[in-house]
């Protein structure tokens, strides 16, 4: 039965749901062309140089009042991240999921097959902003997977020391995928236990609180790079972040569980 | 009509006990107690908001009790089980994916249980008056389409609980013509059959008992077929109000 409310959830929600993947094409791309619209050489111009763009959120707040700057593009990344979660899980829990509930004849399986989903969606959705970030360096510059020393610690003011292959892929790459994967895991739980209104709500409301607060308890912190310990000596370290995303996403699985095994489907 | 009913080995029975639901301070559902029996159709009458629906929900496990039970060939639905083993359910509108066919909707379902075959999914959609083979996505189709596929995912699996709600909504005269001899078809073969219908002609016509429901509370229990002693209650029951 799980199998095949699997196959189901991959290919509905993620296969017949590419439209909400065109924005992250947008991102990979704008985070390759700000590169080359400030003027950065082509040996700038490199994979993870177009994924610092997109990645690097804001600097470590010395007053609050700083916050009113808060990067567009961060908010805009992640909330419609949010925004294509929520749908799913809306249209689904309200429409078709009835009959799907039913059929399954089994609340818990139906939330399992919905967590795995939400890693894939998740998945999906950092992969078209990696291949987007990719083909448009590769075209516009070198594509290559290094970072050039004059742009770390020169144009982005980076106090940590250059990061090599490993550190590239551990904090570029899968610190924000697993924090997003997390975070969209809490938003879902969210939106069985309360509304999926309260899932995004819930969701932008820590990506906010994190912009003005630098701690290892806002997960939205992770997301940014210039938050990392990796970019300057106040940042998070990856190890507390990814065990407090794994702590956040087996509450989120858990909870959903316990939730839905007394909720009223009407 | 009357032998063949009685006839039928019960396969199904599904008993309410002191079933009450409250959804916030609202009384839902107040103090159901109901007995039904496989190889019947039973027909729900009500104002809006009386309590059909909820009834129907808690019927397939939708919605737990705040007090009182309901179980299902004696498994308790909430705790024994969370759903019925084989149940067609239609409530309120019918949902699919908007970017299928009607064919590939309900094959997409039927995945789920494996109960029924490519042939028997068209044959479903082919007794309801449409055509499996038509290419249109279900966005494109019309309301009484929509809701006649609804009906074809209800029967496909021929489930041994059958719950509708409202099926004739949106349909045409031809399409109410072709329900009754599916829901036949099915009472003969065993099922246990509830529906509602906002039309006392169409529920008086499909089903062989009606519930009337009234603020969440039942109030009245007509045989509408049969022997001239219950035609006679829902006789009495018309000129009440009923």
């Amino acid at each position: 039965m799980i199998r095949y409310l699997l196959i189901g959830d991959l290919k509905n929600g993620i296969g017949k749901r590419i439209g909400y993947l065109i924005p992250a094409v947008f991102f990979g791309f704008y985070g390759a062309m700000i590169l080359v619209l400030q003027g950065a050489g082509s040996e700038t111009v490199t994979f993870p140089a177009a994924i610092f763009e997109c990645f690097q959120g804001m600097h470590i707040l010395n007053t609050i009042e700083e916050v009113y700057s808060a990067p567009p593009f961060f908010i805009l990344l992640h909330t419609w991240l949010a925004f294509a979660v929520s749908a799913y899980i809306y249209r689904d829990l309200k429409e078709r999921g009835k009959v799907v509930f039913i059929r399954c004849r089994s609340r818990i399986s139906w939330w399992v097959s919905k967590s795995v989903w939400i890693v894939g969606f998740v998945f999906a959705y950092y992969l078209t902003i990696w291949i987007s970030a990719f083909i448009t360096v590769s075209v516009t510059g070198e594509g290559s997977f290094s970072l050039s020393e004059a742009w770390w610690n020169g144009y982005c003011m980076a106090e940590g020391n250059l990061p090599g292959q490993m550190e590239i892929v551990l904090y570029f790459l899968i610190v924000p995928f697993v924090t997003s994967t997390a975070l969209a895991m809490m938003q879902m739980f969210l939106s069985v236990w309360l509304s999926p209104i309260a899932g995004i709500v819930g969701q932008v409301f820590i990506l906010l609180l994190s912009l003005c607060y630098c701690t290892v308890w806002l997960p939205g912190n992770y997301l940014m790079l210039r938050r990392s310990d990796i970019y300057t000596a106040q940042g998070i370290p990856p190890l507390p972040a990814l065990l407090i995303d794994l702590g956040i996403f087996l509450a989120g699985l858990i909870g959903g569980m316990a939730v839905l095994r007394r909720k009223d489907i009407l | 009509m009357e032998k063949i009913i009685s006839d039928v080995k019960i396969k199904v029975e599904l008993v309410f006990s002191h079933y009450t639901k409250y959804i916030g301070k609202n009384l839902i559902l107040d103090d159901i107690s109901l007995t039904l029996q496989s190889g019947h159709i039973y027909g729900l009458k009500g104002r809006n908001g009386s309590g059909k629906t909820m009834l129907m929900r808690a019927a397939c496990g939708l919605i737990y009790p705040t007090s009182g039970s309901v179980c299902l060939d004696g498994k308790y639905l909430g705790k024994d089980i969370s759903f019925p083993k084989s149940a067609g359910v239609l409530i309120e509108n019918p949902a699919f994916l908007p970017n299928e066919t009607g064919l590939q909707n309900l094959m997409d379902l039927a995945s789920l249980k494996k109960e029924a075959d490519l042939e028997t999914v068209k044959q479903a959609i082919r007794e309801v008056g449409l055509d499996p083979d038509d290419r249109r996505k279900y966005r494109k189709y019309s309301l009484g389409m929509k809701q006649r596929l609804g009906i074809a995912a209800v029967f496909m699996e021929h489930p041994d609980l059958i719950i509708l709600d409202e099926p004739t909504n949106a349909l045409d005269e031809s399409g109410i013509t072709l329900l009754k001899p599916l829901l036949e078809r099915e009472r003969e073969r065993g099922a246990l059959i509830l529906l509602s219908c906002h039309d006392t002609e169409d529920l008086y016509a499909l089903a062989d008992q009606i519930i009337l429901i009234e603020s969440g509370k039942i109030v009245k229990q007509v045989q509408t077929k049969g022997e001239d002693s219950h035609a006679a209650d829902f006789q009495t029951g018309n000129e009440t109000g009923f």
